[in-house]
């Protein structure tokens, strides 16, 4: 049982980031109109989480260089 | 097994991933640095060529006039230049416009080709080219050429698509190691303040896991873009051949017995309703056949638009001889295409396909910087993964 929910926190969310670009990928090949559409949503999803990520790196960075 | 047994074989299963990983990247990351970076303006190819060369202003005209006649065009452009001959045609889907391509003879090298533009409502000559080799080197040009072959022609194809081969090898083993890296760690959490390396590699991992499936599928396609060439040389060589086998020994049509290539046009438009015609290849040409015009026609649909079929009609009688079966590594390679380039949603997916190669440039970096910081301290490093591997294994 550890050793499932170890293999689920480790890939959970690597695994659903890349569904949503294969995904993004196919939809935007093989459709037109609203696929278009879905394919920018999935594909802005993992642009969005680095972005998050890495926002709270500069803040931390500079809140870092103030304190020094 | 005993556990320690285990936990020996599985340090050194990582540490064999991680030779892999190291080598393949290191080998292939400064040519993959030159792509990102070649591929950026690439992915606007579009738009900066229309900012930086803009074509000639059309005629306003009424919307669905008919095409003009192409034997006419023809007609004008051997005028022009009674010397040479008409190796093809292309009829533009975006614009209003056909390109008539001549050069001095069939066996001739690609640079003296040169084209004449005709507006394909009216069939107005709109611009003489200079031949290819006399023309200047435009900027997408030059990423064009550092992208695909290094000016090397075939050669270069091939190296760059070891280099994406290595590069596959590289996101593989990575994704590999991303398990046993991750297994004290939550998901995207950049560790600060301890050591200047962690952060790189934090950051590296972060990235490279997050845009792997792009990675991976512009990575392959750009593969098997390379291999372009040597797959459609297969295809002539086999099913070409056989398809020309019986006309074996028969003489070659000159050009001026050529049938009308408007007929020709006109035969495979009946032929393939529903499709369009985008070139004709003429009798002769080294990407053609010697005793037939060549029609490339493509469908409407967004994936058939991506696929097109060969139709052959007789040089002299304008007979429809055949439409084409592509094989399926050509297909698949048709496929592949957009996949690669990006263009086939709109701007946004442009801006998309952007940032995620920025992103996949901050991932070599960081790898190059992991590379150069661990090689001071790469035993602390082997023994901190195995650590983690043996604390895991005790607390099963």
């Amino acid at each position: 049982m550890a050793r499932k929910s170890n293999f689920r926190r480790v890939w959970g969310i690597p695994l659903s980031i890349s569904c949503s670009i294969l995904f993004g990928l196919l939809s935007a090949l093989l459709g037109a109109g609203v696929w278009h559409f879905l394919s920018w949503i999935s594909l802005s999803i993992p642009l969005v989480i680095i972005a998050w990520k890495l926002r709270h790196l500069a803040h931390t960075g500079a809140k870092r260089r103030t304190i020094q | 097994m005993t556990k320690t047994e285990n936990n020996k074989t599985k340090g050194g299963n990582i540490k064999r991933w991680f030779w892999v990983h190291r080598w393949s990247s290191l080998i292939c990351t400064l040519f993959l640095l030159m792509l990102c970076l070649t591929g950026l303006p690439l992915i606007f190819e579009q738009e900066i060529n229309d900012r930086l060369n803009p074509p000639p202003p059309y005629e306003v005209l009424p919307a669905g006039m008919p095409m003009a006649n192409l034997d006419k065009m023809v007609e004008l452009s051997k005028r022009r230049y009674p010397r040479d001959i008409v190796s093809s045609v292309f009829i533009d889907d975006d614009e209003p416009r056909i390109l008539v391509s001549m050069m001095p003879s069939m066996d001739a090298d690609f640079k003296t080709r040169h084209s004449l533009w005709f507006d394909a409502r009216t069939g107005k000559l709109m611009r003489d080219e200079l031949p290819v080799g006399q023309q200047k080197q435009t900027f997408i040009g030059l990423m064009f050429s550092l992208h695909t072959d290094l000016f090397m022609d075939l050669p270069g194809e091939l190296f760059l698509g070891f280099m994406a081969l290595l590069f596959l090898a590289a996101l593989i083993s990575g994704l590999i190691l991303y398990g046993p890296f991750m297994k004290k760690q939550k998901f995207g959490v950049i560790r600060q303040g301890r050591s200047r390396r962690l952060k790189w590699l934090d950051l590296h991992n972060l990235l490279g896991i997050v845009t792997l499936a792009w990675t991976l599928v512009v990575g392959g396609t750009g593969l098997i873009n390379e291999l372009a060439t040597p797959l459609f040389g297969l295809w002539q060589m086999t099913d070409v051949k056989d398809m020309l086998r019986h006309y074996e020994g028969q003489p070659l049509p000159k050009q001026r017995e050529l049938g009308s290539v408007q007929a020709a046009f006109d035969t495979t438009k009946r032929a393939l309703p529903g499709m369009t015609v985008t070139s004709i290849v003429y009798p002769g040409n080294k990407f053609g056949s010697p005793y037939h015009y060549l029609l490339w026609a493509k469908g409407d649909q967004p994936l058939t638009s991506r696929l097109f079929s060969p139709t052959l009609v007789d040089a002299r009688s304008n007979k429809l001889v055949a439409v084409v079966e592509m094989p399926w590594y050509l297909r698949a390679l048709e496929v592949c295409r957009p996949l690669h380039f990006g263009d086939y949603g709109g701007m946004p997916l442009k801006v998309i396909w952007a940032l995620f190669d920025v992103a996949a440039i901050v991932v070599l970096i960081s790898g190059l910087c992991l590379w150069w910081l661990r090689r001071k301290s790469k035993d602390s490093f082997y023994s901190r993964i195995l650590q983690n591997e043996t604390a895991d294994g005790t607390q099963e």
